[in-house]
């Protein structure tokens, strides 16, 4: 079953949006002040260039999945040494987003609620959603991803008369540019939105493609984002990091005479359905990468293993506080720069490389095949 | 491994899964409704005591018919706030939410010994919502809890109605707990709040609140017994109050609070009088001026080492009242034909007198309630360090001129 091309463009757009309206803003402005935008633009942009190089893989892989294309370009070996660092990438990825999602909703919407009560649903609703595959979670980005931006910009719009703009761009580079490749470095994690591609090779229906469907999906989400971290700052400035959650405290703080706004908690329930589909999303993804790994002849099996982890890490999560230090700490930024940025590279090498060997294998056979005519 | 398949088919494990939900969530099903042991605070009051005492008031929403809100009047004391807090929850008998906390008013006292420490309990332990409303609320806390409560439940009128009722007019109107949060922890430290008197004897914007029905509202915990006597008044004038680092630093009377607005871009109408206005149309008339809509650009520069608050405003206006020696005012006139150009130089004059006046109070009392700091310390953030660097942060206002250029439009 294959999704469309504008299926895959919506899916990236919320893989692109996401995750960054959650903590990330306000953990950024600790290392970058009211320079974090530029950390998250410098970081988009390359996601998007990223974006670009995997689609022009998946083009060239043809109907074979990702495991069939790096296995005729790099070989067996180093195609495994890739599927660990993307299992790794991906865990990570679901992690963080289960944990965003359990910790707002137990912790913050609720006084008392128990964590067993939305860990279950949540984790049957994401394994019913990668059982039945891409498509499905396609189709529900799809009839999601319009009212969550609709949403945005309704809390960006209301917000907008208490956004102090000076105080959001200004002062420029106080501390230089070093604090932004500092705050890049330390919550990269967050970003590499587009690496659940590679596992979407042969997935795709490049027939019906649209020109500039994914740039303009990318340049939305890019301007989305940039306009959100805007109104955060301008809204907040200095009490940033005291705002955990960007869209709920943006949408709780504008909300008039009332502190709580019906319909903005309304976009943020859709919010939580968008991280839904990006948690299936990057558990579908994780899937694809344990069955590859190791050679596992169905879904049920590796469905069962990210299920497992995701309970495991909600568990885990309950009886220790080291476990979210995961996060920032300098591993996981090596293993999103590896899994994000790296293995693109050598995958695009490879089939370079490979491509090269067999234009040059077809000239030798075509030479050879003239001679011998010759003879 | 058929048996396997068979067991571990998806069906079944969704169908296992869904039974352990229904077993766990099930008894969820069997506890007493939120409303049953929970109660929402909708506006609360904290003040120290004459023992040194932490005193808190608050208004609690009580469960009803459903068609007129109820509201009960707790107040407890304690050595610290969270005692305080805990003894009203023990008189309550129920949790205390404060989520949905409207208004969170500081005492006097308190004020005067910082509020910085009321405001981060109230905000990360208690959950007090950051677009909560802070107003200083002058008299006692239980009885000004009692007036504000009988206000909502007598004449269905909120106290954030009253203060946001003047935002337009009075910019320090504009403060709720992230705002106040945002001053204190700018290099100025500076944060405001309006202020709300409790009275007992009728004023100027005095909003009455009848004892009795205030009375009703209280518990038995409740010790106001003063506040059964005689006539209350709520009182918003317009007054300010400065707060720096925390503690209470000076009042701001109204009518330095109606000259401050044309510096500050959150106010945009309001009112003036100019008087001794002659010329074809009055004589030597006091004509109240209607500010119909104001805008102010700010343009900090450096002339040299001197930081120069380079400003432009632009009102629009409209003559409201025309008093004093003026002949029969010709009703046929067009609005614009009453804006002659001698008041436009009066107006000129007046608005200049009173940037003027804020100008001196600013420097005299070093409160820069215009953001002159952040205006200088975002635009010309270089320039400003170092003149900080050479004055202190203390007295950088001393060293500022101000510049203004004022054009006067008139309403069609």
């Amino acid at each position: 079953m294959k999704i469309s091309y504008r299926q895959m463009s919506v899916l990236i757009l919320l893989a692109f949006i996401t995750l960054k309206f959650s903590a990330l803003p306000s953990l950024m402005y600790t290392v970058s002040g009211n320079m974090s935008w530029l950390t998250a633009l410098m970081l988009m942009i390359i996601d998007s260039i990223y974006v670009f190089i995997i689609v022009g893989l998946m083009k060239k892989s043809g109907e074979k999945n990702v495991y069939e294309f790096m296995t005729a370009c790099l070989g067996r070996f180093l195609t495994r040494v890739i599927l660990f660092i993307l299992i790794l990438k991906y865990a990570l990825v679901v992690a963080n987003v289960s944990k965003g999602m359990e910790i707002f909703v137990i912790e913050n919407l609720y006084s008392e609620f128990h964590w067993l009560i939305f860990s279950i649903p949540l984790v049957i609703l994401v394994a019913f959603m990668v059982y039945k595959g891409i498509r499905n979670i396609g189709r529900v980005g799809e009839l999601v991803y319009i009212p969550v931006i609709l949403g945005c910009v309704y809390i960006m719009i209301k917000a907008f008369s208490g956004v102090h703009l000076q105080s959001a761009f200004l002062p420029m580079f106080e501390y230089g540019a070093r604090p932004i490749f500092d705050s890049a470095f330390k919550y990269v994690s967050w970003f590499g939105s587009g690496t659940f591609l590679l596992m979407l090779f042969g997935k795709v229906d490049f027939s019906d493609k649209k020109k500039f469907t994914i740039f303009n999906h990318l340049f939305f989400a890019i301007l989305l984002v940039q306009l959100m971290y805007l109104i955060f700052y301008g809204l907040f400035q200095i009490t940033s990091p005291t705002h955990a959650f960007c869209l709920s405290d943006i949408s709780q703080f504008s909300g008039g005479d009332s502190s709580i706004s019906e319909l903005s908690w309304l976009v943020v329930s859709l919010w939580i359905v968008a991280q839904t589909v990006q948690l299936a999303l990057y558990s579908f993804a994780l899937t694809k990468a344990i069955k590859y790994m190791f050679n596992i002849k169905n879904d049920i099996v590796p469905i069962l293993l990210v299920l497992v982890f995701i309970f495991t890490w909600s568990y885990l999560g309950k009886i220790t506080v080291r476990l979210e230090e995961i996060f920032y700490n300098p591993i996981s930024s090596i293993i999103t720069i590896s899994g994000a940025y790296i293995v693109p590279i050598i995958i695009c090498l490879g089939y370079l490389v490979h491509n090269r060997k067999v234009k040059k294998q077809k000239l030798r056979v075509n030479g050879d095949e003239k001679v011998k005519n010759n003879i | 491994m058929k048996k396997l398949k068979t067991i571990f088919s998806p069906r079944k494990i969704a169908l296992w899964l869904f039974i352990l939900l229904l077993v766990l969530t099930l008894p969820n099903a069997n506890k007493p409704a939120m409303s049953q042991t929970s109660a929402i605070v909708t506006m609360m009051c904290v003040d120290e005591t004459d023992s040194g005492q932490i005193g808190v008031a608050v208004s609690v929403l009580s469960p009803s018919d459903g068609k007129t809100a109820k509201y009960d009047v707790y107040s407890g004391e304690g050595d610290t706030l969270g005692e305080a807090v805990s003894n009203i929850a023990l008189a309550v008998g129920k949790d205390i939410g404060f989520a949905q906390c409207e208004i969170l008013g500081i005492g006097d006292n308190l004020s005067e010994s910082g509020v910085m420490k009321v405001l981060d309990f109230m905000t990360r332990t208690k959950k007090v919502g950051r677009n909560t409303t802070l107003i200083n609320a002058s008299g006692d806390s239980v009885d000004f809890v009692n007036a504000v409560t009988t206000l909502a439940m007598n004449k269905s009128l909120k106290i954030e109605k009253i203060i946001n009722y003047d935002e337009r007019y009075f910019a320090a109107a504009d403060s709720n707990v992230e705002t106040f949060y945002i001053g204190y922890y700018s290099d100025i430290s500076l944060g405001i709040m309006p202020i709300i008197k409790l009275s007992t004897t009728e004023e100027k914007n005095a909003i009455e609140v009848s004892a009795s029905s205030s009375q009703s509202t209280s518990q038995s915990n409740n010790e106001s017994g003063e506040s059964s006597e005689g006539k209350k008044y709520l009182v918003n004038d317009g007054s300010m109050c400065v707060f720096k680092k925390g503690k209470k630093y000076l009042e701001i009377d109204s009518d330095m609070v109606d000259k401050l607005n044309f510096f500050l871009n959150e106010s945009e109408e309001g009112s003036i009088v100019v008087e001794g206005v002659s010329d074809h149309l009055y004589d030597n008339a006091k004509v109240t001026i209607s500010i119909v809509k104001k805008s102010i650009k700010v343009k900090p520069i450096f002339d040299g080492d001197t930081p120069v608050y380079k400003s432009e405003i632009d009102l629009m206006v409209f003559v409201e009242e025309v008093g004093d020696n003026t002949p029969e005012v010709n009703m046929l006139k067009r609005n614009r034909d009453f804006i002659t150009p001698e008041l436009i130089k009066k107006i000129k004059e007046k608005v200049s007198e009173d940037m003027k006046e804020v100008e001196t109070f600013s420097k005299v009392n070093k409160v820069d309630t215009i953001d002159a700091y952040m205006q200088f310390n975002t635009l010309k953030h270089k320039q400003f360090k170092k003149y900080l660097e050479r004055v202190g942060i203390d007295n950088y206002l001393d060293g500022m001129r101000f510049e203004t250029t004022i054009n006067i439009r008139s309403e069609y």
